[in-house]
């Protein structure tokens, strides 16, 4: 059974202020004075959204950070009410978000679950009832009596996520955050999510991860500075968020090459990195299907003997492709002064859609590990296919056929 | 009816969660509820029994003292650990929807919990000195009803200011102070010069601690008409706290 979900014209205003006796003094002052106040700042983190969910639906609602999504699954959790406009929400929920926020740490886990499970609306029966199951999908039977503030973090986030899937919702809110335990038990919650949406629970999930929207969500809606700017399928909202985001790396703004390390220790100096055939300073859209190459110049500040220069590919925080000169026999043996010139080319770029970065770093030596200095951001292009997009991480190289004869 | 039951429960665990956490935590555990008031005691004792030579009305000082002290206990610990339910919970109230009239209420039921206990051993030296119990003993149940309803209130208030204002916690500690020795909790009302009684008696503990005093220890019902000063400022208390309450809380996500 699914529950509904519906957002009318809402708007939500944060009054950015620490208020202090001072200001409460102030306040009941009868003859108040608008320049003793602390400073009021507002913002508006949502303007006039409207959205729906219908049973059994599921909506992934996709932004930056700081674009409205985690105040939206407030106000729909009804953690926070807003300013202007209704929500409306029919059906029992559960918030698989800040999972075990409201824990203490001087209780055991299963006195936990008692408290947790009453904030969350269950009743005693139904707690008694669950505790096991709990416990087993947490897999902290062993230490139900173990106080949580001796449970590792991922101890008390795998609590948290039992317990708020144990309430048997109609309606799922999910923070993408939900997801930071170990690599097995973020399966195991993805698996569960999945089991719910399959039995026709309603749910709303926030997230930047597109993998994970287009897996589980058959719409998705895309919030830019508090406004919904695209809704569709996944995907066509996942297009638009690129599309602002290319549409911004254009016009400046975030992603501006950064040095790091210390540049007057290291041997060699990353002088200048651009995409073959491009404009610098350009973002280039790339077509999928052709090839990519890149020119590094970099200049010896000493005499080096056997440095290399490492390349990443990288879309946020994803690492998608690392290499280093050396692996291909180019170690950079040169004496001061001396300029020196690499290019790297990739015969097709397997990547999705979107915008990536290039970091470019220099390595000492063949086996050394952490760059002496480099150039996050060097360079950025978006790649862009014409066909309809697949889902996934990467885009592989494939073909389909159909084996002439086999109808029958 | 259902969210009465869901909100009883909540109440219930949060109040479980408030001692255990508390009990867990202490070295003396239980015997700290008894430690606490018995210090004071001894304070008071020597200070206003021995020094000061305070009246009693022929009971004896610690006896005397004792009474005030219990009920005090409710007073303070109800009202300053209610002011910060709310700000202490606060990963709790801005992750999670729930009733958040619960947190100030089981600090309450906390508060007084220890209190109960004190107020056994209370019983225990009552016994042990001796007397008839007295039906009178019975004006104690409405006398601490009063109590309940003025410190709630007040909580309900506090506890909302000190959400929007981070620093009025400070302010209502020394409010509890300033309070206490306002209140006949040491020392009896009597000793308060004529003059200033009618001031005095603006404070609405006095004919409740001096009414619990008289039923307690020397059985005599307090006068029934002393108690509705205190009647009126607990309905007042409650209903401008609840309403004060139910305004601000959806903002508290936001505030904490």
């Amino acid at each position: 059974m699914g529950g509904t979900v519906r957002v009318t014209g809402v708007w939500k205003r944060y009054r950015l202020r620490v208020r202090t006796l001072r200001d409460l003094a102030v306040d009941l002052w009868p003859w108040r004075r608008a320049s003793l106040r602390a400073p009021r700042r507002a913002f508006w983190a949502l303007e006039d959204v409207s959205c729906a969910v219908a049973p059994g639906e599921a909506l992934g609602v996709i932004g930056a950070n700081g674009s409205g999504k985690s105040t939206l699954l407030k106000l729909v959790a009804g953690i926070m009410t807003s300013t202007r406009g209704s929500v409306t929400v029919t059906g029992r929920l559960a918030l698989l978000a800040y999972l075990g926020a409201g824990f203490h740490g001087d209780l055991t886990g299963r006195e936990n679950i008692f408290l947790q499970g009453a904030v969350l609306g269950l009743k005693r029966a139904q707690l008694r009832a669950k505790l096991e199951a709990i416990l087993a999908f947490a897999e902290l039977e062993a230490f139900a009596d173990v106080p949580v503030k001796f449970y590792s973090s991922g101890m008390a986030l795998r609590l948290g996520f039992a317990i708020a899937a144990n309430v048997e919702p109609e309606i799922l809110l999910i923070d993408e955050a939900f997801a930071v335990g170990d690599a097995a038990f973020r399966d195991r919650c993805l698996e569960r999510i999945r089991a719910f949406r399959a039995a026709g629970v309603t749910m709303m999930l926030v997230s930047h991860e597109r993998y994970l929207v287009e897996q589980l969500c058959g719409r998705g809606l895309l919030l830019h500075h508090g406004r919904v700017t695209a809704e569709g399928t996944p995907a066509e909202a996942f297009e638009a968020y690129e599309q602002r985001r290319v549409a911004e790396a254009v016009s400046g703004g975030a992603g501006a090459p950064l040095r790091e390390g210390d540049a007057t220790r290291a041997a060699l100096a990353i002088e200048q990195v651009e995409l073959i055939g491009c404009p610098p300073d350009a973002v280039p859209a790339i077509a999928v299907d052709r090839p990519f190459g890149l020119r590094i110049r970099v200049r010896a500040t000493r005499d080096v003997d056997g440095a290399a220069v490492g390349v990443q590919i990288a879309r946020d925080a994803d690492v998608f492709h690392g290499t280093r000169s050396n692996r291909q026999g180019i170690a950079i043996t040169a004496r001061v002064g001396e300029v020196i010139t690499l290019e790297l080319e990739y015969p097709r770029l397997s990547l999705m859609r979107g915008l990536y970065a290039v970091h470019v770093s220099v390595l000492e030596h063949a086996l050394a590990e952490v760059p002496a200095v480099a150039l996050r951001n060097a360079a950025r292009f978006s790649v862009t296919h014409a066909e309809t997009e697949g889902v996934g991480l990467v885009r592989l190289d494939h073909v389909w056929r159909r084996v002439p004869g086999s109808a029958r | 009816m259902h969210n009465l039951a869901r909100f009883g429960y909540l109440l219930y665990q949060l109040t479980l969660r408030d001692l255990k956490a508390r009990y867990k935590q202490t070295f003396l555990g239980v015997l700290w509820v008894f430690g606490r008031p018995l210090i004071e005691l001894g304070v008071y004792a020597v200070v206003f029994g021995a020094f000061l030579r305070a009246p009693t009305n022929g009971v004896p000082y610690p006896l005397f003292a004792f009474t005030g002290v219990v009920l005090w206990s409710y007073v303070a610990g109800g009202l300053s650990r209610g002011t910060r339910s709310v700000g202490a919970h606060a990963a709790l109230v801005a992750h999670t929807p729930f009733p958040k009239a619960t947190l100030p209420l089981a600090a309450q039921g906390g508060a007084l919990f220890d209190t109960l206990l004190a107020a056994a051993l209370l019983g225990v030296l009552l016994v042990v000195r001796g007397g008839a119990p007295s039906l009178a003993a019975l004006w104690v149940v409405p006398i601490l009803v009063l109590l309940i309803a003025i410190v709630t209130g007040l909580t309900l208030i506090c506890c909302t200011l000190n959400v929007f204002y981070h620093d009025f916690g400070y302010l209502v500690d020394v409010g509890v102070r300033v309070w206490l020795l306002l209140t006949p909790v040491a020392y009896a009302a009597s000793v308060v010069p004529a003059q200033y009684r009618v001031l005095y008696d603006f404070n609405p503990l006095v004919a409740l601690f001096e009414g619990a005093r008289s039923a307690l220890l020397s059985g005599a019902a307090p006068d029934p008409t002393r108690l509705v000063y205190p009647l009126v400022v607990g309905v007042g208390l409650v209903a401008v706290g609840a309403v004060l309450f139910r305004y601000a809380e959806p903002f508290f996500a936001e505030s904490v």
